[in-house]
């Protein structure tokens, strides 16, 4: 019997019972598009608007004043940028080398010990950047544990070096991720036949393998790039004793340190949103000279480079680096934890559990407990369905909205924690919208912050499917809802887990926004954190961390459990 | 005759009346108070934005919650810049949040205060307090953070005898402070270095000739030194008592012009929206029992009639011999000392 085919459109006719009846046949789709879509829109315009608005006043007059000042003044803008460019230029590159390779060896490669990667390349990265930063010194600096047992300091404690060392160590999972998702769900067959071609091992990674990972190569590069520069964390601890400061150090200062220069921080925050339209334009022009579409519907078998002769060595260097890397800061927080007094060494005898007892002891401990993972997943759970929804109207659907809501969630995701609870705080802590002293500010805030990370590896991702599968089952007769959800969510499902795992982990340990945005009872673990640190009680705040990262770390490892990501599994 | 008949009682009714009110002065002190806890009780809270270690306001919520029944204490709790910076956004979004503010920025206070944004309030625990009282009632000292230098007496037993000798030759590479940008009380420091002690810029640039580390803020120099990595620092003098400090080898060198002795007032925001549970805590915050919670943590009270933190000097000793900072002159140079600093030191 001949099947009817039906054309490309939703099912029925438009007009055909109404406008109520047409949204029906939609399904789930449009309403979650418009409630996700459209409240994130909002929730990233709204106080984007009133940063605009303070850069333009002063008290109540209109003024370009704060424009002149900063452009006038080189230590405010010529000098922080160029600094901040050349870091996280530096960064990302360094990064996504690393965590391309590393994902190439864990998906396509048989690496010793290749399926606990993910794991490694991961702990750094939930390790908060401050932290990772406090770890270096601790380790390398004049007092620490490297000179105390050795003698040498083989690397400086402050400068650009260590900032570009701790902040690729920090964001080498972003690539790591995007990479291996993609590998993961790559279709061999083009690589096939090139080997049938006659181009060698070598020759297929170079000319067919690699650029097909381009998108999820620059989404890597693109969301390290503008997480360090909006990190500010790091550089205060690392560059500022050397002598220099970043856009976002530079930011910090006008709106904290008397006399707060408002109007100038929101110029300096509006300029780093504008940096990151242009990245991401660049990005965009890069991606639209080629097709990246590998996963069409054929059937698949990831093929498995055998790296003999090369086999123990890189295996050697890998794991030297990754365990270094994810034990050595981890160690040395645990330590400041345990750590009875400063200056009397770093052996047993100075260790105690006090600090411990301190934190246990606290009354606020089990309500910030709760706050964090409550939050932390009510964000990643929105910033992946936010993910899915504007990839696929940027990518599929080629809308407006779609390609504005990969550009606010960007750009939100390049401004710093400290910005976005400012705008925070002038939109939502008053009338019209007054959120002050709820969760929900701090919720929305997280997932405006953070969402970011789902767009731009969901699309990397959408891009490479090809919209061949989903155009057969609209064919096949089911709705664009049911296609989304039967396949396209299916064959997503590794990024949208890694976008997850992300946001869920930049959320728990996200402390510069909740410090403005928190009010008594909203506290989190990160944030109690940071109170210890504030206070110069750095013991008992690394106690609060080591707590923190041990959730995000037990989170962290269930997620891509059940996710099974970076496996090397087929996600079809 | 007439007059000689009736004095006596005429003296004792004018006495009686004398001695009344006498004793309803003598006791409207209290009897405020009272009436004051009742108001507040009606309010039910009060919201205090301070950058007081939050071990300490913990304490005094303690005590004030106890005291005052009915009366619960919350706070917002930040460094001073965060504190500055939330304040300045709510002002900022229409609506302050706060009742009261305790930051260790002087200079902030005389800002909020030209700007209309404090209430006057002028209590009789001002009595007790030596100095640091704004005439228009509006901010009071609430505690006093003397500005010290620390020396780690494991790695050097060479103290500086005055702050000149800091930028002495022979302790080059050997000091570490924060920086004048980011750190309000360094910022103090600097400016009553310079212009109260007379020290001048010069002192800075030879610090900076001698390879002077700058770190963030002041708890960074009080780990710097407690660890070893730099033998003697400028900081205060709070951090030597904290736990992980207690056994830590660290000398409070007093030099010989005495501590920059700088002053953290305590305000009542105008528009608060409990205010007068605020004045209630106002008055507990500058009580003896709360101002002895500071002593016991290294910090300097406000009140004379409170003994100091152990191990240190009474308030009284080194008030006599302490570089005491001009407020007025720091808020007329604030951005011009960020300015020098700036130049000097990169950023």
């Amino acid at each position: 019997m001949a099947r009817h085919v039906r054309p490309l459109t939703p099912r029925g006719t438009a007009g055909a019972g109404g406008l109520r009846a047409a949204l029906g046949r939609q399904g789930w789709f449009a309403p979650a598009a418009l409630v996700l879509g459209g409240g994130f829109l909002f929730l990233s315009l709204y106080p984007y608007a009133r940063l605009v608005l303070a850069s333009l006043r002063d008290g109540g007059a209109f003024t370009l004043a704060h424009y002149l000042n900063v452009a006038r003044h080189d230590y405010l803008l010529s000098t922080p940028l160029l600094h901040s460019l050349v870091v996280s230029a530096a960064t990302a590159v360094l990064s996504t080398a690393l965590g391309t390779l590393l994902a190439w060896l864990a998906v396509r490669t048989d690496l010793a010990g290749r399926h606990a990667m993910t794991a490694f390349v991961a702990i750094p990265h939930i390790v908060p950047s401050f932290q990772l930063a406090s770890s270096w010194i601790v380790l390398f600096g004049d007092a620490g544990i490297v000179k105390s047992v050795t003698g040498l300091t083989p690397f400086p404690a402050y400068g650009v070096a260590p900032l570009v060392a701790v902040q690729t160590i920090h964001l080498t999972v972003f690539s790591y991720l995007n990479v291996a998702g993609a590998l993961g769900s790559l279709d061999p067959s083009l690589e096939e036949a090139a080997r049938a071609g006659g181009l060698n091992a070598r020759q297929v990674l170079r000319r067919v393998t690699f650029p097909l990972m381009l998108p999820s190569i620059l989404s890597g590069m693109l969301l390290a790039f503008a997480y360090s520069m909006a990190e500010f964390g790091a550089p205060i601890l690392l560059a500022a004793p050397a002598g220099f400061g970043t856009l976002t150090t530079q930011i910090y200062e006008l709106s904290t340190a008397p006399p707060l220069q408002f109007g100038e921080a929101a110029v300096l925050s509006l300029l780093l949103g504008v940096l990151a339209l242009a990245v991401m334009a660049i990005n965009l022009r890069l991606l639209a000279r080629g097709s990246f579409v590998t996963v069409s519907g054929k059937s698949s078998s990831g093929e498995i480079t055998r790296l003999r002769g090369l086999r123990a060595p890189l295996a050697a260097l890998a794991w030297i680096w990754l365990t270094a890397t994810a034990l050595a800061p981890l160690a040395a927080l645990v330590l400041i934890s345990l750590l009875g007094s400063w200056g009397r060494g770093f052996g047993p005898g100075n260790l105690t559990l006090a600090h411990y007892s301190t934190m246990l002891a606290s009354h606020t401990l089990t309500n910030a407990l709760w706050n964090s993972l409550a939050l932390a997943l009510g964000a990643a759970a929105l910033a992946a369905a936010t993910g899915f929804i504007a990839a696929y109207g940027a990518v599929r659907l080629k809308t407006a909205w779609g390609a504005w809501l990969d550009r606010m969630s960007f750009v939100n995701f390049a401004t710093p924690g400290l910005v976005v609870g400012i705008a925070f705080v002038l939109a939502f802590s008053g009338p019209p919208v007054n959120l002050f002293g709820t969760y929900w500010i701090l919720l929305f805030g997280y997932f405006v912050r953070f969402a970011g990370l789902a767009v731009r590896g969901v699309s990397a991702n959408l891009r490479q499917l090809s919209s061949e599968l989903e155009e057969a089952g609209l064919v096949c007769g089911l709705g664009r809802s049911r296609v989304l959800a039967r396949i396209t969510l299916p064959l997503l499902r590794e990024s949208l887990a890694a976008g997850f795992l992300l946001v869920f982990v930049n959320a728990i340990k996200e402390v510069s926004m909740t410090s403005l945005v928190a009010s008594q009872g909203t506290e989190t673990l990160a944030y109690e954190a940071f109170l210890r640190y504030s206070d110069g009680d750095y013991t008992v705040g690394s106690a609060y961390s080591v707590l923190m990262v041990t959730i995000a770390l037990v989170g962290s490892l269930i997620i891509a459990r059940r996710s099974r990501l970076a496996s090397g599994e087929l996600s079809s | 005759m007439k007059f000689f008949k009736n004095a006596p009682r005429v003296f004792g009714c004018a006495a009686f009346a004398f001695a009344l009110l006498l004793g309803a002065t003598a006791g409207r002190a209290d009897e405020g108070l009272n009436a004051l806890y009742q108001k507040a009780k009606a309010e039910g809270k009060v919201v205090m934005y301070t950058s007081v270690p939050t071990f300490i306001v913990d304490q005094w919520r303690s005590q004030f919650e106890a005291r005052y029944p009915g009366v619960k204490l919350e706070y917002f709790r930040s460094g001073t810049g965060k504190v500055l910076a939330r304040i300045n956004a709510e002002k900022s979004a229409g609506q302050l949040h706060g009742d009261m503010v305790w930051v260790a920025d002087a200079t902030a206070y005389v800002h909020f205060a030209k700007e209309g944004m404090l209430a006057s309030y002028k209590t009789p625990e001002w009595d007790h307090i030596p100095f640091g009282k704004d005439p228009g009632g509006y901010f009071v000292t609430g505690r006093f953070l003397p500005g010290v230098i620390f020396a780690n007496t494991k790695e050097t037993q060479d103290f500086p005898a005055s702050w000149s000798d800091l930028a002495d030759a022979r302790y080059k590479n050997k000091v570490v402070m924060a920086s004048a940008v980011v750190s309000g009380s360094t910022t103090v420091m600097v400016s009553s270095l310079v212009h109260d002690a007379g020290l001048g810029w010069q002192f800075f640039q030879k610090l900076k000739d001698n390879g002077v580390l700058i770190l963030q803020d002041v708890p960074d120099v009080a780990r710097a030194v407690a660890s070893g990595e730099r033998p003697l620092g400028i900081t205060l003098t709070l951090y030597k008592y904290q736990a992980e400090y207690k056994n830590s080898p660290i000398k409070i060198v007093f030099p010989k012009e005495g501590p920059i002795l700088m002053s953290s007032p305590i305000a009542l925001f105008a528009k608060a929206g409990h205010p007068n549970a605020a004045r209630l805590l106002y008055r507990f915050l500058l009580s003896k029992e709360a101002q002895e919670v500071l002593s016991q943590s290294g910090i300097y009270p406000a009140r004379d009639d409170v003994a100091g933190p152990e191990g240190l000097p009474p308030l009284g000793q080194i008030k006599q011999k302490a570089i005491i900072p001009d407020s007025d002159w720091m808020v007329a140079h604030w951005t011009d000392v960020k300015s020098q600093w700036r130049g000097m030191f990169g950023r």
